[in-house]
Protein backbone atom coordinates (compact mmCIF):
# COMPACT_ATOMS: atom_id res chain seq x y z
CA UNK A 1 0.00 0.00 0.00
CA UNK A 2 3.14 2.11 0.53
CA UNK A 3 6.00 2.04 -0.68
CA UNK A 4 9.69 2.43 1.07
CA UNK A 5 10.42 5.51 -0.73
CA UNK A 6 6.97 7.11 -0.21
CA UNK A 7 7.49 6.41 3.31
CA UNK A 8 10.67 8.64 3.54
CA UNK A 9 8.86 11.60 1.75
CA UNK A 10 6.08 11.55 3.73
CA UNK A 11 5.44 14.08 6.22
CA UNK A 12 5.40 12.87 10.01
CA UNK A 13 1.63 13.03 10.18
CA UNK A 14 1.63 10.95 7.01
CA UNK A 15 3.71 8.16 8.10
CA UNK A 16 1.80 8.30 11.82
CA UNK A 17 -1.57 7.99 10.19
CA UNK A 18 -0.32 4.57 8.34
CA UNK A 19 1.19 3.76 11.67
CA UNK A 20 -2.18 4.04 12.79
CA UNK A 21 -3.42 1.65 10.59
CA UNK A 22 -1.16 -1.24 11.50
CA UNK A 23 1.87 -0.61 8.80
CA UNK A 24 4.51 -2.20 10.10
CA UNK A 25 6.80 -0.11 7.67
CA UNK A 26 5.37 3.28 8.81
CA UNK A 27 6.67 1.89 12.40
CA UNK A 28 10.19 0.98 11.62
CA UNK A 29 10.09 4.82 9.34
CA UNK A 30 9.13 6.71 12.86
CA UNK A 31 11.92 4.45 14.51
CA UNK A 32 14.54 5.40 11.71
CA UNK A 33 13.26 9.08 11.49
CA UNK A 34 13.41 9.44 16.03
CA UNK A 35 15.97 6.98 16.79
CA UNK A 36 19.21 9.33 16.84
CA UNK A 37 17.47 12.47 17.81
CA UNK A 38 15.81 10.85 20.56
CA UNK A 39 18.66 8.63 22.13
CA UNK A 40 20.77 11.91 21.75
CA UNK A 41 18.47 13.78 23.86
CA UNK A 42 18.47 10.96 26.50
CA UNK A 43 22.09 10.06 26.55
CA UNK A 44 23.30 14.15 27.13
CA UNK A 45 20.51 13.97 29.80
CA UNK A 46 21.98 11.00 31.57
CA UNK A 47 25.32 10.20 30.58
CA UNK A 48 24.54 6.65 30.50
CA UNK A 49 24.68 5.09 27.25
CA UNK A 50 23.21 2.13 28.81
CA UNK A 51 20.65 3.47 30.71
CA UNK A 52 20.10 5.89 27.35
CA UNK A 53 19.33 2.90 25.40
CA UNK A 54 16.84 1.76 27.89
CA UNK A 55 14.80 5.02 28.31
CA UNK A 56 15.24 5.76 24.20
CA UNK A 57 13.76 1.97 23.34
CA UNK A 58 10.89 2.51 26.39
CA UNK A 59 10.41 5.80 25.56
CA UNK A 60 9.53 4.09 21.28
CA UNK A 61 7.60 1.38 22.69
CA UNK A 62 5.12 3.73 24.66
CA UNK A 63 4.54 5.78 21.93
CA UNK A 64 4.26 3.21 19.12
CA UNK A 65 1.82 1.30 21.91
CA UNK A 66 -0.01 4.16 21.96
CA UNK A 67 -0.03 5.74 18.39
CA UNK A 68 -3.91 5.69 18.30
CA UNK A 69 -3.95 8.09 21.06
CA UNK A 70 -1.90 10.53 18.82
CA UNK A 71 -3.61 13.83 18.23
CA UNK A 72 -2.27 14.80 14.38
CA UNK A 73 -2.98 18.49 15.43
CA UNK A 74 0.49 18.43 17.96
CA UNK A 75 3.14 17.74 16.10
CA UNK A 76 4.55 14.17 16.47
CA UNK A 77 8.38 15.25 17.43
CA UNK A 78 7.06 17.29 20.18
CA UNK A 79 4.87 13.77 21.56
CA UNK A 80 8.24 11.89 21.52
CA UNK A 81 10.66 14.40 22.45
CA UNK A 82 8.05 15.00 25.67
CA UNK A 83 7.73 11.58 26.32
CA UNK A 84 11.96 10.75 25.60
CA UNK A 85 12.51 14.27 27.99
CA UNK A 86 10.37 13.40 30.88
CA UNK A 87 11.21 10.22 31.37
CA UNK A 88 15.13 11.32 31.47
CA UNK A 89 14.02 14.11 33.63
CA UNK A 90 11.88 11.28 36.27
CA UNK A 91 15.11 9.06 36.18
CA UNK A 92 17.42 12.39 36.98
CA UNK A 93 15.10 13.06 39.96
CA UNK A 94 15.37 8.93 41.21
CA UNK A 95 19.10 8.86 40.55
CA UNK A 96 20.12 12.37 41.48
CA UNK A 97 22.37 12.21 38.90
CA UNK A 98 22.05 15.95 38.05
CA UNK A 99 25.84 16.62 38.02
CA UNK A 100 27.98 14.65 35.96
CA UNK A 101 31.48 14.24 34.19
CA UNK A 102 32.69 13.63 30.89
CA UNK A 103 34.80 10.84 32.41
CA UNK A 104 31.48 8.75 33.49
CA UNK A 105 28.48 8.79 35.26
CA UNK A 106 29.12 9.37 39.24
CA UNK A 107 27.66 5.89 40.14
CA UNK A 108 29.80 4.31 37.72
CA UNK A 109 32.13 2.73 40.52
CA UNK A 110 33.80 0.53 37.93
CA UNK A 111 36.21 0.72 35.10
CA UNK A 112 34.13 -0.93 32.77
CA UNK A 113 31.30 1.09 33.88
CA UNK A 114 32.82 4.24 33.90
CA UNK A 115 33.69 3.30 30.34
CA UNK A 116 30.11 2.82 29.64
CA UNK A 117 28.84 5.94 31.26
CA UNK A 118 31.90 8.37 29.09
CA UNK A 119 30.57 9.93 26.32
CA UNK A 120 31.96 8.93 23.13
CA UNK A 121 33.00 11.79 21.19
CA UNK A 122 32.07 11.10 17.39
CA UNK A 123 34.17 13.32 14.67
CA UNK A 124 33.48 14.87 11.54
CA UNK A 125 36.82 15.99 10.40
CA UNK A 126 38.76 15.56 7.36
CA UNK A 127 42.24 15.43 8.02
CA UNK A 128 44.22 13.95 11.60
CA UNK A 129 44.60 18.16 12.80
CA UNK A 130 41.09 18.93 12.44
CA UNK A 131 40.03 15.27 14.07
CA UNK A 132 42.09 16.08 16.62
CA UNK A 133 40.66 19.65 17.19
CA UNK A 134 37.10 18.47 16.65
CA UNK A 135 37.59 15.50 19.11
CA UNK A 136 39.06 18.21 21.90
CA UNK A 137 36.29 21.22 21.24
CA UNK A 138 33.89 18.17 21.10
CA UNK A 139 35.07 17.14 24.13
CA UNK A 140 34.76 20.64 25.67
CA UNK A 141 31.63 21.42 24.88
CA UNK A 142 30.22 17.83 25.85
CA UNK A 143 31.66 18.90 28.91
CA UNK A 144 30.54 22.63 29.27
CA UNK A 145 26.73 20.88 28.22
CA UNK A 146 27.26 18.30 31.11
CA UNK A 147 27.84 21.02 33.69
CA UNK A 148 24.43 22.56 32.77
CA UNK A 149 21.08 22.20 34.54
CA UNK A 150 19.14 19.64 33.32
CA UNK A 151 16.26 22.45 32.39
CA UNK A 152 19.12 24.38 31.02
CA UNK A 153 20.67 21.38 29.04
CA UNK A 154 17.28 20.11 27.45
CA UNK A 155 16.77 23.33 26.29
CA UNK A 156 20.08 23.84 24.57
CA UNK A 157 20.20 20.12 23.19
CA UNK A 158 16.68 21.11 22.12
CA UNK A 159 17.36 24.48 19.86
CA UNK A 160 20.87 23.55 19.24
CA UNK A 161 21.16 20.40 18.31
CA UNK A 162 17.90 19.49 16.93
CA UNK A 163 17.41 22.52 15.91
CA UNK A 164 13.49 23.10 17.26
CA UNK A 165 12.26 26.41 17.58
CA UNK A 166 11.19 27.77 20.72
CA UNK A 167 7.68 27.51 20.54
CA UNK A 168 7.94 23.43 20.27
CA UNK A 169 11.03 23.76 23.13
CA UNK A 170 7.87 25.43 25.34
CA UNK A 171 5.24 22.78 24.61
CA UNK A 172 8.03 19.63 24.82
CA UNK A 173 9.10 21.01 28.16
CA UNK A 174 5.52 22.55 29.39
CA UNK A 175 7.35 25.71 30.05
CA UNK A 176 6.08 29.03 29.12
CA UNK A 177 7.79 30.25 25.71
CA UNK A 178 9.42 33.37 27.78
CA UNK A 179 10.85 31.06 30.19
CA UNK A 180 12.08 28.65 27.30
CA UNK A 181 13.71 32.09 26.24
CA UNK A 182 15.59 32.65 29.23
CA UNK A 183 16.59 29.37 29.52
CA UNK A 184 18.47 29.44 26.54
CA UNK A 185 19.69 33.24 27.25
CA UNK A 186 20.92 32.17 30.94
CA UNK A 187 22.54 28.47 29.14
CA UNK A 188 24.59 30.61 26.47
CA UNK A 189 26.13 32.65 29.32
CA UNK A 190 27.33 29.43 31.21
CA UNK A 191 28.89 27.45 28.50
CA UNK A 192 30.03 31.09 27.42
CA UNK A 193 31.82 31.66 30.87
CA UNK A 194 32.40 27.78 30.73
CA UNK A 195 34.27 27.69 27.56
CA UNK A 196 36.07 31.43 28.08
CA UNK A 197 39.20 29.96 29.98
CA UNK A 198 39.70 27.64 27.14
CA UNK A 199 39.61 29.49 24.31
CA UNK A 200 42.09 31.87 25.39
CA UNK B 1 12.01 36.38 42.92
CA UNK B 2 12.00 37.34 39.75
CA UNK B 3 9.17 36.14 37.17
CA UNK B 4 11.21 34.35 34.67
CA UNK B 5 8.93 35.23 31.63
CA UNK B 6 9.10 38.77 31.83
CA UNK B 7 12.63 38.81 31.36
CA UNK B 8 13.51 40.22 28.36
CA UNK B 9 15.32 38.13 25.42
CA UNK B 10 17.99 39.56 23.53
CA UNK B 11 18.96 37.00 20.94
CA UNK B 12 22.89 37.65 21.67
CA UNK B 13 25.22 36.83 18.58
CA UNK B 14 28.29 34.49 19.86
CA UNK B 15 29.94 32.92 16.45
CA UNK B 16 32.82 30.85 18.38
CA UNK B 17 29.95 29.49 21.68
CA UNK B 18 27.66 28.57 17.91
CA UNK B 19 30.56 27.24 16.07
CA UNK B 20 31.19 24.63 19.85
CA UNK B 21 27.45 24.47 20.07
CA UNK B 22 27.22 22.89 15.88
CA UNK B 23 30.26 20.38 17.25
CA UNK B 24 27.51 19.03 19.46
CA UNK B 25 26.14 15.81 17.32
CA UNK B 26 23.92 13.17 17.32
CA UNK B 27 24.20 10.05 18.86
CA UNK B 28 23.87 6.60 17.62
CA UNK B 29 21.82 3.91 19.80
CA UNK B 30 23.58 0.16 19.33
CA UNK B 31 22.60 -1.96 16.16
CA UNK B 32 19.71 -3.74 16.43
CA UNK B 33 17.53 -0.71 18.37
CA UNK B 34 14.81 -1.11 15.67
CA UNK B 35 13.95 -4.43 15.86
CA UNK B 36 14.18 -4.10 19.95
CA UNK B 37 11.55 -1.64 20.14
CA UNK B 38 9.62 -3.26 17.18
CA UNK B 39 9.63 -7.03 19.36
CA UNK B 40 7.92 -5.10 22.09
CA UNK B 41 5.51 -3.12 20.08
CA UNK B 42 1.82 -4.99 20.22
CA UNK B 43 0.36 -4.23 16.87
CA UNK B 44 -3.45 -3.70 17.38
CA UNK B 45 -4.72 -6.13 15.16
CA UNK B 46 -3.53 -9.37 13.65
CA UNK B 47 -2.50 -8.89 9.53
CA UNK B 48 -5.23 -10.49 8.23
CA UNK B 49 -7.51 -8.38 10.35
CA UNK B 50 -5.96 -5.48 9.64
CA UNK B 51 -6.05 -6.11 5.92
CA UNK B 52 -10.24 -6.79 5.88
CA UNK B 53 -10.35 -3.68 7.44
CA UNK B 54 -8.38 -2.02 5.13
CA UNK B 55 -10.29 -3.38 2.62
CA UNK B 56 -13.39 -2.28 4.33
CA UNK B 57 -12.18 1.31 4.74
CA UNK B 58 -10.92 1.29 1.15
CA UNK B 59 -14.49 0.08 -0.37
CA UNK B 60 -16.43 3.02 1.90
CA UNK B 61 -14.25 5.68 0.67
CA UNK B 62 -16.05 8.76 -1.25
CA UNK B 63 -18.17 7.80 -4.41
CA UNK B 64 -16.54 3.96 -4.78
CA UNK B 65 -18.20 3.52 -1.28
CA UNK B 66 -21.95 4.66 -1.74
CA UNK B 67 -22.04 2.66 -5.33
CA UNK B 68 -20.67 -0.72 -3.61
CA UNK B 69 -23.29 0.26 -0.98
CA UNK B 70 -26.27 0.57 -3.06
CA UNK B 71 -25.28 -2.20 -5.14
CA UNK B 72 -25.19 -4.42 -1.72
CA UNK B 73 -28.30 -2.76 -0.48
CA UNK B 74 -29.96 -3.84 -3.29
CA UNK B 75 -29.21 -6.91 -3.24
CA UNK B 76 -29.98 -6.91 0.65
CA UNK B 77 -33.53 -5.49 -0.18
CA UNK B 78 -34.14 -8.49 -2.67
CA UNK B 79 -33.17 -11.25 -0.37
CA UNK B 80 -35.65 -9.41 2.71
CA UNK B 81 -38.67 -9.20 -0.09
CA UNK B 82 -37.58 -13.11 -1.00
CA UNK B 83 -37.49 -14.16 2.61
CA UNK B 84 -40.79 -12.25 3.76
CA UNK B 85 -42.49 -13.97 0.87
CA UNK B 86 -41.44 -16.85 1.60
CA UNK B 87 -42.35 -16.70 5.14
CA UNK B 88 -45.52 -15.05 4.47
CA UNK B 89 -46.45 -17.49 1.95
CA UNK B 90 -46.25 -20.58 4.58
CA UNK B 91 -47.40 -18.65 7.69
CA UNK B 92 -50.51 -20.78 7.33
CA UNK B 93 -48.79 -23.95 7.89
CA UNK B 94 -46.24 -22.42 10.54
CA UNK B 95 -49.97 -20.62 12.69
CA UNK B 96 -51.39 -24.33 12.26
CA UNK B 97 -48.60 -25.79 13.69
CA UNK B 98 -48.03 -23.59 16.50
CA UNK B 99 -51.80 -23.52 17.33
CA UNK B 100 -51.40 -27.16 18.13
CA UNK B 101 -48.83 -26.86 20.45
CA UNK B 102 -49.88 -24.09 22.20
CA UNK B 103 -52.85 -25.69 22.81
CA UNK B 104 -51.73 -29.00 24.40
CA UNK B 105 -49.84 -26.57 27.06
CA UNK B 106 -51.70 -23.89 28.00
CA UNK B 107 -55.07 -24.20 26.58
CA UNK B 108 -56.73 -20.97 27.41
CA UNK B 109 -54.23 -18.53 26.58
CA UNK B 110 -52.86 -20.38 23.89
CA UNK B 111 -56.28 -20.78 22.14
CA UNK B 112 -56.82 -17.07 22.34
CA UNK B 113 -52.88 -15.84 20.87
CA UNK B 114 -53.01 -18.91 18.59
CA UNK B 115 -56.54 -17.19 17.25
CA UNK B 116 -55.09 -13.64 17.37
CA UNK B 117 -52.07 -15.08 15.83
CA UNK B 118 -53.96 -17.14 12.99
CA UNK B 119 -55.59 -13.60 12.63
CA UNK B 120 -52.99 -11.96 11.96
CA UNK B 121 -50.98 -13.40 9.87
CA UNK B 122 -53.54 -14.40 7.27
CA UNK B 123 -54.55 -10.54 7.17
CA UNK B 124 -50.93 -9.60 6.38
CA UNK B 125 -50.51 -12.47 4.10
CA UNK B 126 -53.58 -11.47 2.29
CA UNK B 127 -52.22 -7.72 2.19
CA UNK B 128 -48.78 -8.81 1.34
CA UNK B 129 -50.03 -11.60 -1.43
CA UNK B 130 -51.98 -8.48 -2.56
CA UNK B 131 -49.65 -5.61 -2.72
CA UNK B 132 -47.01 -8.32 -4.82
CA UNK B 133 -49.96 -9.42 -7.23
CA UNK B 134 -50.96 -8.08 -10.26
CA UNK B 135 -53.37 -5.36 -8.36
CA UNK B 136 -50.21 -3.06 -8.40
CA UNK B 137 -47.01 -2.75 -6.26
CA UNK B 138 -46.80 -0.23 -3.61
CA UNK B 139 -43.74 1.68 -5.44
CA UNK B 140 -43.46 4.61 -2.61
CA UNK B 141 -43.02 1.79 0.39
CA UNK B 142 -40.15 0.26 -1.64
CA UNK B 143 -38.42 3.07 -2.20
CA UNK B 144 -38.30 4.50 1.13
CA UNK B 145 -37.74 0.90 2.31
CA UNK B 146 -34.55 1.01 0.52
CA UNK B 147 -33.60 4.13 0.98
CA UNK B 148 -33.83 3.79 4.61
CA UNK B 149 -32.06 0.72 4.37
CA UNK B 150 -28.97 1.74 2.53
CA UNK B 151 -28.45 4.50 4.66
CA UNK B 152 -28.49 1.89 7.79
CA UNK B 153 -26.23 -0.26 6.11
CA UNK B 154 -23.79 3.27 5.27
CA UNK B 155 -24.18 4.15 9.16
CA UNK B 156 -23.33 0.54 10.18
CA UNK B 157 -20.61 0.10 7.86
CA UNK B 158 -19.31 3.73 8.29
CA UNK B 159 -19.14 2.99 11.98
CA UNK B 160 -17.39 -0.06 11.85
CA UNK B 161 -14.61 0.91 9.89
CA UNK B 162 -13.66 4.57 11.35
CA UNK B 163 -10.15 5.30 12.57
CA UNK B 164 -9.43 4.23 16.70
CA UNK B 165 -10.88 7.10 18.95
CA UNK B 166 -7.78 9.58 20.15
CA UNK B 167 -7.87 9.44 23.58
CA UNK B 168 -5.21 11.49 24.74
CA UNK B 169 -3.20 14.79 24.16
CA UNK B 170 0.15 14.74 22.53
Amino acid sequence: MTGSRDLREATDQQVVVWAQEGHESAFRELIRRYQRPVFSLVYRMLRDKELAEDLSQETFIKVLNHIDSYRPEHKFSSWIFKIANNAAIDHLRRKELDTLSLEGAPDAVTQERQAATALQIGDRAESPLEEVEARELGSQIEAAVARLRPEYRACIILRHVEGRPYEEIAKILDLPLGTVKTYIHRARGELRQILMPLRE
Amino acid sequence: MRDDTMTPYQPESDPGLDHDLAALERFTPKPGFESRVLDSVRHPLPAWARRTRDTLRWMVTGVRGWVILVCCSAATAATVALAVGAGVRFSNYTSRGGELVLSEVIEPASRGAAAVGTELANELSTSVLGALGTAGIPWQGVAIAYVVLVGVSALALRILTRPPQRRFDA
